[in-house]
């Protein structure tokens, strides 16, 4: 089975990328994104990793001192260069399709 | 003491037991699979999930092949964590976290394997639900033992005391270890941090622990985006 060049566009994946696509050039680690997205803490790794492995984002290690700041480091998460704009092309057809969709299940109207 | 240490034997000997019938339900899985009798165009279920007061019937595609897969899997990871756990029993935490999820993946897999006629479903599903009723009679000694290790208190840089849940960080580390040896590290590292990130904001035990459950409830979807190739990189 062919897998489509554009992940599956279910609803969470729609909202991350809104929420990424608010600031396109912002970095954002996984609970901001959450936050953003509206989305539980802890449900969009999977996401996120399929983004990366698309070339749409890219992530890196912030840069602290650990001893210093007595936590772990966060994991930022950036478009790529191409990436937003790849991003926004996907989302615009997944709208697409799901208006089409809606138009179809609707029964017709006023008909017996 | 000794009540303790009583509690914490059983608990480790309950989760080798639930591991080994996990191990049992995941390798009839992997059978009922190899069989192919499930025909995976009649597996694409469509569930409608319409309520009372929601006129829009959600819509589920839902596939029992890989569902069945992935709960495969995820029993067997578990099964090896709960094993390596029950060789050194001192994180009571650790095995209280991985047993909830448990329970949820559980509810899961019986409800899906419900779906099919096939009779070794049926047997699986037998199989999955004394997993289950195990796993609630652990989750009632792991209660009862060892209250006061719920919480760790940590100092962050700042001076101000974080608490953190150690279930969370638990679940979180089991969430890691269902990843492939190469991703492990960097998602410890990123789960604990947002653990951390939530307790410094003022988040208590059970929200740390909801997201450590999220986490480890998508662990091995996690591991199956990983483990596809990267496409920009077979690009020259």
């Amino acid at each position: 089975m062919s897998r489509e060049s554009a992940p599956r566009m279910t609803l969470p994946t729609q909202l991350v990328l809104r929420a990424l696509l608010a600031e396109p050039t912002r970095e954002m680690y996984g609970l901001q994104i959450c936050a953003e997205a509206s989305l539980p803490s802890g449900t969009i790794h999977p996401i996120l990793a399929r983004f990366e492995r698309l070339g749409w984002l890219e992530s890196r290690w912030e840069d602290v001192d650990t001893s210093a700041e007595g936590r772990p480091r966060r994991r930022y998460y950036q478009f790529t260069e191409d990436g937003a704009e790849r991003a926004r092309i996907a989302l615009a057809q997944a709208t697409t399709a799901v208006a089409a969709m809606k138009l179809q299940a609707r029964p017709a109207r006023g008909t017996a | 003491m000794s009540a303790d240490r009583y509690n914490h034997a059983e608990a480790v000997r309950r989760a080798k037991s639930l591991g080994a019938r996990l191990n049992t339900a995941a390798q009839m899985a992997i059978e009922l699979i190899a069989a192919a009798d499930l025909d995976e165009t009649n597996a694409d279920r469509v569930v409608l999930s319409a309520t009372v007061g929601n006129p829009e019937p959600k819509i589920v595609p839902l596939t029992l092949k890989d569902k069945v897969l992935r709960a495969a899997e995820l029993a067997y990871s578990l099964a090896g964590d709960l094993h390596l756990r029950g060789r050194d029993p001192g994180d009571l935490a650790f095995v209280r976290g991985v047993q909830r999820n448990i329970e949820f993946v559980l509810v899961d897999a019986r409800g899906l394997l419900d779906m099919t006629a096939d009779y070794r479903a049926e047997l699986i599903a037998v199989q999955l639900q004394k997993a289950r009723n195990l796993a609630a009679e652990l989750a009632v000694v792991l209660e009862a033992s060892s209250e006061s290790s719920h919480m760790d208190e940590r100092r962050s840089g700042q001076g101000e005391q974080i608490r953190m849940s150690a279930p969370a960080l638990g679940a979180a580390r089991a969430a890691a270890w269902l990843l492939a040896a190469a991703d492990r590290d960097r998602y410890a590292e990123e789960f604990k941090a947002e653990l951390l990130a939530i307790a410094s904001a003022g988040g208590r035990c059970r929200e740390q622990l909801a997201c450590a459950l999220a986490q480890l409830r998508r662990a091995p979807l996690l591991r199956v985006e990983l483990r596809e190739p990267r496409r920009r990189n077979a690009a020259p």
